[in-house]
């Protein structure tokens, strides 16, 4: 699975109402209920048609998504590779939240789709209106970005050792033609 | 097929709609005017809510605890205050005597023929041009009655549009996104944010560079002796939001109102150096804080804004076309950089 775009924090598909929903995913699960109304008050709840683009790679990211209902896919553009594919309690984008980096992929909606969307804007007024709420939600998003952080360097430690493995082999392999090939002339 | 409108098209568009917004607004010229009056005043005390909310209290009740706070300001103002610009307001409407002001305009009169004599004019008229005026607009000024009755249901009205906005902001704006198309969600999101970003300093700075120029044109207009300083003070803080005119205007609403009541231009020159000087801290030390690069607005911008606004929307329109324009200028300008960065245009 990819480990930016993929779901590394997957459970058992539930059905969700909104405050469950918010629940189950890990960047809220710590907070009361109290505190998921106030954070779903600041999110904005949108439907999308089966195939309507939810962002475009290179465009400036704001913030994350949680899907309530629906598949999204995760598409790497120039090639149309598809990353993965995100359904009910999934979220995506979450890093946009800290920094405004360009989207790193398309998300498009693979069936109609209900989203929540969580932005920056609203998440810097919030850490200015209520820091201790700001604060609950920030530490675990960076938690979140640390360990998608470990999974992606142990994907490309392991990637380094295939690549690693194969070029030893390729090598050894050339070292045998190498050595039949002197045999035969000598 | 797609047709694509050339540019051409698009900016005669543009100004199609922006002239029919226009003419539309100025039509509804006095509900504009106060809905502005109170988005603004909603917008700089914004802050001072969420502080608020970031000790605990709920949106309603921070909002509630900052209208008695402006309240209670508002009330000390007038209690320190009040006696001495009732005082002030007394004596313009007891010393406005037909004599004494025939008197004075003889004065302004005399002293002007003897210092412009070197351009060859010897007899001004003023006083006949004057009387003719007010013969002329006598109708004019009986017309202006009810709107001064009127002041009062507005100056209640801005209140109300401001406790609303401050409390109900958030949610308005959340309601007007939710509107929006997919495909421009995040781009309008975005495209609010940083907005906003760059006005709440522009905007809140212009009330703070405002009010700090009230007070110090009181203090020096009090230091130097000049009658109605609070008035003029006021005003003068007030005309501070029009830039180039504002400091002239006041400097010069006080050099009258001394030569007016002393009879001679002796603290004229005290009265447009401690203007200047009040200017010098207003341009080094207020304007470089609040006013972002990009908010900046060109002088001609300036002057075109001004008479439009003057033309449409009268004093009040004169105050805030320059807040306004910032505003639309930071919100264009946002827009055309976030069409490029969303791939929208």
């Amino acid at each position: 699975m990819d480990s930016f775009w993929g779901n590394i924090f997957k459970r058992e598909a539930q059905q969700h109402n909104t405050r469950t929903l918010l629940k189950n995913t890990p960047i809220f699960e710590s907070m009361n209920r109290r505190e998921l109304a106030a954070v779903e008050r600041i999110m904005y709840r949108r439907e999308y048609r089966a195939g309507e683009v939810i962002f475009q790679q290179g465009e400036p990211g704001l913030g994350m998504y949680i899907v309530q209902r629906g598949t999204v896919s995760i598409v790497y553009e120039p090639t149309g590779q598809l990353l993965t594919e995100l359904g009910e309690g999934d979220f995506f984008g979450e890093i946009a939240l800290l920094n405004e980096t360009l989207r790193s992929a398309t998300a498009r909606a693979k069936t109609a789709c209900t989203l929540w969307g969580l932005f920056q804007p609203e998440l810097l007024d919030l850490l200015k209106r209520n820091p201790r709420l700001g604060v609950k939600l920030l530490l675990p998003l960076a938690r979140i970005a640390g360990q998608r952080l470990v999974r992606a360097d142990q994907q490309m430690q392991s990637l380094r050792e295939e690549v690693q493995r194969n070029k030893t082999g390729v090598e050894n392999e050339l070292e045998q033609r190498d050595g039949a090939a002197d045999s035969s002339v000598g | 097929m797609e047709q694509r409108i050339p540019l051409w098209g698009k900016v005669a568009l543009l100004i199609v709609v922006g002239g029919g917004v226009l003419f539309g607004l100025a039509a509804v010229s006095e509900v504009v005017t106060l809905v502005v009056i109170g988005a603004l005043c909603a917008y700089v005390f914004d802050p001072l809510a969420s502080r608020l909310e970031s000790h605990g209290l709920s949106r309603t009740l921070a909002t509630t605890v900052l209208f008695a706070g402006l309240a209670l300001a508002l009330g000390a103002f007038l209690f320190f205050l009040f006696p001495i610009v009732a005082a002030q307001v007394q004596s313009i409407q007891e010393g406005f005597d037909v004599e004494q002001a025939r008197a004075f305009i003889e004065d302004l009169e005399r002293v002007l023929e003897e210092k412009l004599a070197f351009l060859g004019i010897d007899r001004l008229n003023v006083l006949s041009a004057a009387q003719q005026f007010v013969e002329q607009h006598a109708d004019d000024v009986l017309n202006y009655v009810p709107s001064v009755l009127s002041l009062f249901a507005r100056l209640l009205i801005i209140p109300f549009i401001m406790f609303f906005l401050l409390k109900d902001g958030r949610r308005i704006k959340k309601g007007f996104i939710n509107l929006v198309p997919n495909r421009y969600f995040e781009f309008t999101l975005n495209v609010l944010h940083k907005t906003n970003v760059q006005l709440g300093n522009y905007l809140r700075g212009q009330f703070l560079a405002s009010l700090i120029v009230a007070v110090l044109s009181m203090i020096a207009l009090r230091l130097l002796g000049v009658d109605y300083f609070v008035l003029i003070g006021l005003f003068a803080g007030l005309t501070n939001l029009i830039p180039y005119l504002g400091p002239v205007v006041g400097a010069s609403v006080a050099v009258l109102v001394s030569f007016a009541t002393t009879g001679t231009f002796d603290k004229a020159l005290f009265i447009i150096a401690a203007f200047a000087l009040i200017q010098g801290i207003d341009n080094a030390g207020v304007q470089p804080v609040v006013l972002a690069r990009n908010v900046k607005l060109h002088p001609l911008l300036i002057l075109i804004t001004l008479l439009i606004a003057a033309q449409f929307f009268g004093f009040l329109g004169l105050l805030l076309a320059v807040p306004a324009t910032a505003v639309l200028k930071v919100f264009v300008q946002e827009t055309i950089a976030n069409l490029r960065h969303y791939h929208l245009a």
